[in-house]
């Protein structure tokens, strides 16, 4: 599987203008949310116009790419919050109008797959449209997807993307399940923290993932979750997945961290940051947030560092560089779910 | 490639709590609909719904939970409807917590059932309620995967109405391809007011018990449920009872409107044809389909469009087993894959209920008597979902 | 709500462009006797929905049935004129 394009909306201008002379902005509230473009350019109004948040960023980001590649034979998108927002204005109005007579749109919006069944309307695709929700692990979900139905002779090409929007919903529902931490710390002092909790960021990541090789490309190599994994067999479940792809720790030029500064996962991403001493480290939550799709991110950084578009800052530098080739992506955003990928 | 194999269900609905409730009452054609008692909503008493009888409380205590914890409807529905699965199949933790056992599962309202706490707490009103860690459509298979320890593959779908016919077709596929050895798929909805005041907004719901492919059908019953089936790689299957094979699937997306299908069916086509080639079957080869069949005007006409297109002008028996459950939403695909197993199984052909002035396309028209000793060695499933998702999957006899 | 005709135009206009979102049209551009559906606002089976629901918290006025408001939906006239009529107003 290859990444041959990606977009990304997120709170980062740097992101999203690829300019070398943006500069990282700092946040000091406890959701960062993302900066959109202005979607009138390239989505029709009439269609615009109904949109939640959560949609407008699935739509803005995928159509960039569907208007390059037309001839894509699927959509896969990866969600764990679908439409927070239209799914918090329909149940105000259940409450406000009593169960009266109330306005569709919402209802019709608020549903994870509205993303997916846009997509495939405006750029008219019958082909394969899966959506999946399983939080922490959404989207890796969607990366299975897609090698399965790459094992398809009739698929060769296809979109697939992350959306994780921020609203009043979730950030009382996160709120009460303590995501956040007690005390507001700044964006660049967050992965320092070693207090419980994080702060939140939305994002919308997609991708064309190609079946054909090409040199040219980011290869997914290989990828793999580890549910319940216990920090004692992290080094373990590591040097097994570097293992299964013939490769060794110096091999790893770069190594993408899913550190938040949440204190309850510190000590995993410390193991791996310690254990790539060879290699450049990346992290990239004090420039996003967290969401439970923040794997699409780090591929994302992923594929920009592969294909060396753009100069990102390293929260560390390599020790003793070994390595060019491969990319390792570690991630978890519940703490039970751990996620890795493998990229070159 | 692997044969996937189904050797487990579970099922609950308002026809019943187990298998064999669920064919007597197929059989005898008594539906599960009425006006609702359990759900709190405004127009338990307008419209007519699938409701099963057993409260909350009851369901705790059938499931031996304390009364004091607090999970959603939907969770309670998934791990009864789960329980069963697995309990038919025989298994035990050795196959559960296998790592290379999937579960896949789906819901399209999750904890959102509880819908007036939900409000509580997404606004910050008041002190958190104690279903917040409850809402999330993936809630009740995390529930299910932590109370079992499970280790395998877990994935949560949600495609609107055609959910677990998509956790069915990925879980075969993954079996096909050797990633897994068994799975447990489905999924699970119960009735919520959210989604009763969303389907009303739509005005696509029926004061009375539905009729789906009838002239005279003026719109869907919701209903509620939870299915689950166990799928096993035939390598993996020794002496075991089967019920029978999944040897078909496939999902394509109509792309014409976000809540209703394309006079040309052009998406459910498409579902329908992916089906027959990963089966790799001619059309003629179906001897019966289980329709999507919800009983709106829009579904149920260009469904029979679709039928007509693929299979011909000489018809095929179908049915809309909606019309005894309503439309269970997520958990219909499921509902409906095990409706359809149980027809293979039996040999027989349940009636499609209320059907007093029968839609036409040419010959093509439902079924409405039950029919013994009927031959069937492949049969279809449809479910076809808002934002254009549909899916059709192919059960066949074992051979 | 006013006896004054052009007043109505003007408030349901309003709050088309309000209910439906509209983003490339202005109240005010909207013509009183232009196609709502099928004509350049493109609205669609949802919008009729949408509509419905306006007509009856703004001008507490019932449309019964999709069918019917089909036939009622086509104007901004032909609005003014049922909710005139709704209310035995001239």
């Amino acid at each position: 599987m290859y990444i041959i394009d990606s977009y990304s909306i997120c709170a980062q201008n740097f992101f999203n203008y690829l300019d070398e002379n943006q500069e990282m902005e700092i946040f000091e509230d406890l959701i960062y949310f993302a900066k959109e473009p202005d979607y009138m350019d390239y989505i029709p109004a009439s269609l615009l116009r109904r949109m939640g948040k959560a949609v407008r960023m699935g739509i803005g980001s995928g159509l960039k790419l569907l208007n390059t590649h037309k001839d894509i034979d699927g959509i896969i998108i990866g969600t764990a919050h679908g439409g927070l927002e239209d799914c918090i204005k329909f149940l105000n109005q259940i409450v406000h109008y009593e169960e009266g007579l109330l306005t569709p749109t919402n209802f019709v919006q608020s549903t994870p797959n509205a993303i997916a069944g846009q997509l495939a309307l405006m750029n008219q695709n019958h082909g394969y449209n899966m959506t999946h929700i399983n939080k922490g692990s959404a989207f890796e979900n969607s990366i299975m997807d897609a090698w399965i139905q790459f094992q398809n002779k009739d698929i060769n090409k296809l979109l697939l993307g992350s959306v994780e929007e921020n609203s009043d919903y979730n950030k009382n529902i996160d709120f009460w399940n303590g995501k956040f931490k007690e005390e507001k710390v700044p964006s660049n002092k967050i992965l320092a923290s070693d207090t419980p909790g994080t702060n939140l960021g939305e994002a919308s990541i997609f991708f064309i993932l190609d079946k054909k090789e090409n040199k040219n490309a980011t290869k997914i190599v290989d990828f793999h979750t580890s549910h319940r994994l216990q920090l004692e067999d992290l080094e373990d479940q590591i040097m097994d997945f570097l293992g299964k792809n013939n490769i060794s720790k110096l091999d790893i030029a770069n190594v993408i961290s899913g550190r938040n500064g949440d204190s309850r996962l510190n000590e995993y991403y410390n193991t791996v940051e310690s254990i790539f001493d060879n290699a450049s480290i990346y992290a990239f939550k004090h420039w996003i947030g967290e969401n439970p799709s923040a794997s699409a991110f780090a591929l994302y950084m992923a594929h920009l560092i592969a294909q060396n578009t753009l100069e990102i800052p390293k929260y560390k530098n390599a020790v003793n560089k070994s390595s060019d080739n491969y990319i390792l992506v570690y991630n978890s955003y519940d703490g039970i779910s751990h996620h890795f990928y493998l990229l070159k | 490639m692997e044969k996937v194999l189904v050797t487990g269900l579970g099922i609950i609905s308002s026809i019943g709590l187990s298998i064999d409730e669920h064919l007597l009452n197929l059989r005898s054609g008594r539906h599960g609909l009425s006006h609702a008692k359990n759900v709190k909503s405004k127009y338990a008493d307008t419209f007519y719904f699938g409701e099963i009888k057993n409260t909350d409380a009851d369901l705790k205590e059938i499931l031996n939970i304390a009364s004091a914890q607090s999970l959603s409807r939907t969770c309670l529905l998934a791990l009864y409807a789960f329980k069963n699965a697995i309990h038919d199949a025989a298994w035990s933790e050795k196959e559960w917590q296998a790592k290379d056992t999937a579960f896949i599962s789906s819901s399209t309202v999750g904890g959102m059932s509880n819908t007036d706490a939900l409000y509580v707490d997404a606004n910050a009103k008041l002190k958190p309620s104690p279903y917040v860690h409850s809402y999330h459509g993936a809630e009740h298979a995390q529930y299910i995967f932590d109370k079992y320890q499970m280790q395998g593959y877990f994935d949560v779908i949600n495609t609107a109405c055609s959910s677990s016919a998509n956790a069915i077709l990925l879980a075969t596929q993954l079996i096909q391809l050797g990633k897994i050895k068994r799975a447990i798929v489905g999924g699970a909805d119960a009735l919520a007011k959210f989604t009763i005041n969303g389907f009303n907004a739509l005005q696509i719901l029926s004061k009375e018990p539905c009729k789906p492919f009838d002239k005279n059908r003026n719109g869907l019953n919701l209903g509620e449920g939870a299915a689950y089936l166990i799928l096993e790689a035939k390598s993996e299957v020794k002496n075991k009872k089967t019920y029978t094979c999944i040897t078909g699937y496939g999902n394509a997306n109509d792309a014409y409107h976000l809540s209703s299908t394309s006079p040309s069916a052009t998406g459910p086509i498409w579902a329908m044809q992916k089906a027959l080639e990963a089966a790799n079957l001619k059309p003629e080869a179906i001897d019966y389909i289980n329709a999507h069949g919800t009983g709106t005007e829009n579904n149920d006409s260009t469904e029979l469009f679709a039928l007509n297109h693929i299979f011909g002008e000489k018809p095929k028996p179908f049915n809309a087993t909606k019309s005894f459950t309503g439309h269970t939403l997520a958990a219909a695909g499921a509902m409906e894959a095990i409706f359809t197993i149980l027809s293979i199984k039996n040999q027989e052909l349940f009636p499609s209920l209320r059907i007093d002035n029968a839609l036409k396309l040419g010959d093509w028209r439902a079924i409405s008597t039950r029919k013994e000793n009927y031959q069937i060695n492949h049969a279809l499933s449809n479910s076809f979902g808002f934002n254009g998702n549909g899916t059709s999957l192919i059960f066949s006899k074992c051979i | 709500m006013t006896n004054n005709r052009e007043e109505t135009k003007i408030a349901l206009k309003k709050h088309i462009v309000e209910y439906l979102n509209l983003l490339d049209i202005k109240a005010e551009d909207i013509t009183d006797d232009e196609p709502l559906f099928g004509g350049r606002m493109a609205l669609d089976s949802i919008d009729s929905l949408e509509l419905i629901v306006l007509l009856d918290r703004e001008f507490d006025v019932k449309i019964e049935n999709p069918t019917e408001g089909r036939k009622i939906l086509t104007s901004v006239n032909s609005i003014v004129d049922y909710i005139y009529k709704s209310k035995d107003l001239v």
